[in-house]
């Protein structure tokens, strides 16, 4: 699977998971997930973040701090999920 | 305004059926920890469970009800019936009441009812405290109070309210909660729990451990015949408008509760704190802030949770419980689990149980929703 | 001290009525959710945060959304802004679904932002957070809305200066069905409501809820003729 389609596929994911009340065409690869500047996400939402990750990836993430790297854009995620998902190939 | 006495208590736990057996016990250093295996993850948790089958031999002893009781209604009957027996007072009249605090009830009989897709009835909490008091003989109508982790602190504080206010002469404050599958899978979606025994205000605490039980204070406007009396002297409750479930950083609705308190009440004489101490890196450190900023954090503290776990809308009334068998013991409890100091500010937990004389202790509690609640106990002679 | 109603706003059957008027309703039938989603949007309320509550968080934070607009007072202080609300079914609808994802042990993904909602007082934290209000949340449970305890309860907290302003109401939802009744108290003379008591808060809210029902019967009748078999 191409990265950019792993990043539309985390796109839409993660807006309805997370319910979040976005325009999907404002959100870019890089925009942040956390803090004002981007999304705007919380710490209930990293663990959420996690469980989506283990539900459609199959990856398991003990605590979200140990990827809080990851976590940082869509970008970032996708390369984590191209990397550990064993069910994107 | 008029005394709020505490004129009989219980605690149902593993650790016992009565304060008493409880309080040696905890004083021995014995905890209601065990591991215990969960369907949906290979590792086993420690919680503090109660044997059913134990709870079932006591609970013969009233009567013969067969499967009419859930186990959280039995421990609950077991634990107001234990307390009414210590007292003269005629608590179940007209001029009285029972509190029921909760946070999830019956929650286990909520997986029966998705299954079956049939409503049972015994889920609604009105219900449950309905029963309880039933079986008690209440007169009155029960109230529920369910405020997340702060639900028993808070009943103690609506109790000593309607006393207050004259509305009831005696108010049984009856916390409990059990340890389920529906809690344990949500704590640990949280990230919150530890598998291990936990470690409260320690450098190398991890989460929380979840537990159950019932217990009882009677709060009434007169005291019992003895020359000491524990009264409820103060207590506020305060939102810290943060958000719904990380606690403030700088401790800020905890302190606004304690701080109502100090000015009604003096805080110097506070012997100890019996803290929430949930032993996760969040709730501890929120505590450490609030009670550094209330000069409070050089007084004694303990916390519970590594004898009980964290027994939800029990925990309140459970802690305050054993805090008032300390100052009638005069015996500190020890904070079992911490050894390393690991708090954004330093706090000064129990390591040894010392006899010395005992006379107040404030009892804090903090929740989901940014809830917070600290209630002042205080010794009196008559 | 006498204590007086200052506003009340009544959420049940698609239809919110604000101070004994209605401001929105919804003829479709929709679910909860969906009419709450609506009525936010037609409120044109900005605070993204609210399509991540539940059916309770939703009810509360909306009716208390249009009190707060609409308060005569404008200078409260919002520290001392307490809640004393009442409830039958705590958070069911959330317990429902948090249930659900833990049904099956080989499909065990509870959701955090699920279950963080699997307590009632949750909705309290969420107006205090929007509000600022930093004051006592006291959440009574019981079979029907308890107007003699609520109505006593909170006397008390502000008659002894516990509190100087409280929310006070009903908030409950269960399958198919919601109710929010809020109103918002203070002390001082009587406003418009009236006096804070017991039988006035019950007598508000069986008027209102009436007069939702008729105005719901009147639009479900003009939207939809009743069929025979009904």
């Amino acid at each position: 699977m191409e990265k950019s389609a792993v990043i539309d596929v985390l796109k839409t994911q993660i807006i309805q998971q997370l319910n979040l009340d976005i325009d999907p065409k404002t959100v870019t690869a890089d925009s942040y997930l956390f803090g004002d500047a981007g999304l705007g996400l919380d710490s209930i939402d990293a663990l959420e973040l996690v469980v989506l990750l283990d539900k459609n990836y199959d990856i398991k993430i003990g605590n979200p701090e140990d990827v809080k790297e990851h976590f940082k854009s869509l970008s970032t995620l996708a390369d984590y999920v191209l990397e550990k998902s064993p069910v994107v190939a | 305004m008029k005394n709020t006495y505490v004129i009989a208590t219980n605690v149902v736990s593993p650790l016992g059926f009565n304060t008493e057996d409880n309080f040696e016990h905890i004083q021995s250093q014995k905890s209601g920890l065990s591991f215990q295996e969960f369907d949906f993850t290979n590792e086993p948790f420690c919680v503090s469970k109660m044997q059913e089958n134990v709870i079932n031999q006591r609970f013969k002893v009233l009567g013969d009800f067969k499967d009419e009781y859930s186990k959280l209604e039995k421990m609950c009957i077991l634990s107001v019936a234990d307390a009414l027996k210590q007292t003269k007072h005629n608590c179940l009249g007209k001029d009285s009441v029972l509190i029921f605090c909760s946070t999830k009830g019956n929650i286990d009989l909520l997986e029966n009812i998705v299954q079956n897709q049939s409503f049972d009835t015994g889920l609604f909490l009105a219900e449950t405290a309905q029963k309880i008091a039933e079986f008690l003989g209440f007169e009155n109508k029960p109230i529920v109070v369910s405020n997340a982790c702060v639900s028993g602190t808070q009943g103690i504080l609506v109790g000593k309210r309607f006393i207050d206010a004259g509305i009831y002469n005696n108010v049984v404050v009856l916390g409990g909660d059990l340890v389920t599958k529906f809690t344990v899978s949500g704590f640990k979606a949280f990230n919150a729990l530890s598998a291990e025994p936990c470690q409260p205000f320690d450098d190398n605490r991890k989460g929380v451990n979840l537990g159950e039980g019932a217990a009882t204070v009677i709060l009434s406007n007169k005291s019992n015949e003895n020359k000491e009396q524990i009264i409820v002297k103060a207590g506020f409750s305060s939102n810290d408008a943060t958000h719904i479930s990380a606690p403030s950083r700088t401790g800020q609705g905890l302190l606004k509760a304690i701080q109502k308190i100090s000015e009604v009440s003096d805080l110097e004489d506070i012997d100890f704190v019996s803290a929430h101490g949930t032993a996760t890196r969040y709730n501890d450190d929120m505590e450490s802030q609030a009670l550094a900023r209330a000069d409070l954090n050089f007084v004694p503290i303990h916390s519970l949770k590594g004898y009980f776990g964290h027994t939800l809308g029990a925990a309140g009334v459970l802690e305050s419980v054993m805090g008032i068998a300390s100052l009638q013991h005069n015996q500190t409890i020890i904070s079992k689990g911490f050894e390393v100091s690991g708090t954004v500010q330093n706090l000064n937990p129990i390591k040894s149980v010392e006899h010395k004389p005992l006379r107040s202790f404030l009892k804090t509690s903090s929740g989901f929703g940014g809830c917070n609640a600290a209630v002042l106990f205080s010794k009196i002679n008559l | 001290m006498k204590t007086s109603i200052q506003h009340i706003c009544h959420i049940s059957q698609q239809t919110i009525s604000l101070d004994g008027k209605v401001v929105f309703h919804l003829e479709n039938q929709v679910e909860s959710n969906e009419f709450l989603n609506e009525s936010y949007r037609f409120l044109q309320i900005d605070y993204p945060k609210f399509f991540k509550m539940d059916i309770l968080a939703k009810l509360a934070f909306i009716a208390t959304e249009l009190i707060c607009k609409s308060l005569i007072i404008k200078d409260i202080n919002k520290d001392e802004v307490g809640i004393v609300f009442g409830n039958k079914s705590s958070s069911l609808m959330a317990d429902l679904t948090h249930q659900r994802s833990i049904q099956d042990k080989n499909a065990h993904f509870p959701s955090p932002a699920v279950f963080v909602y699997t307590l009632p007082n949750i909705m309290m934290g969420e107006m205090c957070i929007r509000h600022g209000f930093s004051n006592e949340n006291t959440l009574f449970i019981s079979e029907e809305f308890d107007a003699e305890i609520l109505a006593k309860y909170t006397n008390h907290l502000l008659n002894e200066r516990i509190v100087e302003h409280c929310m006070g109401g009903w908030v409950d939802a269960q399958p198919g069905n919601y109710e929010a009744f809020l109103y918002f108290v203070g002390t001082g003379k009587s406003a418009f409501w009236g006096e804070h008591t017991a039988e006035n808060i019950l007598g508000l809210k069986q008027k209102s809820a009436e007069e939702i029902a008729e105005n719901f019967q009147k639009t479900a009748f003009e939207s939809e003729p009743i069929s025979s078999e009904y």
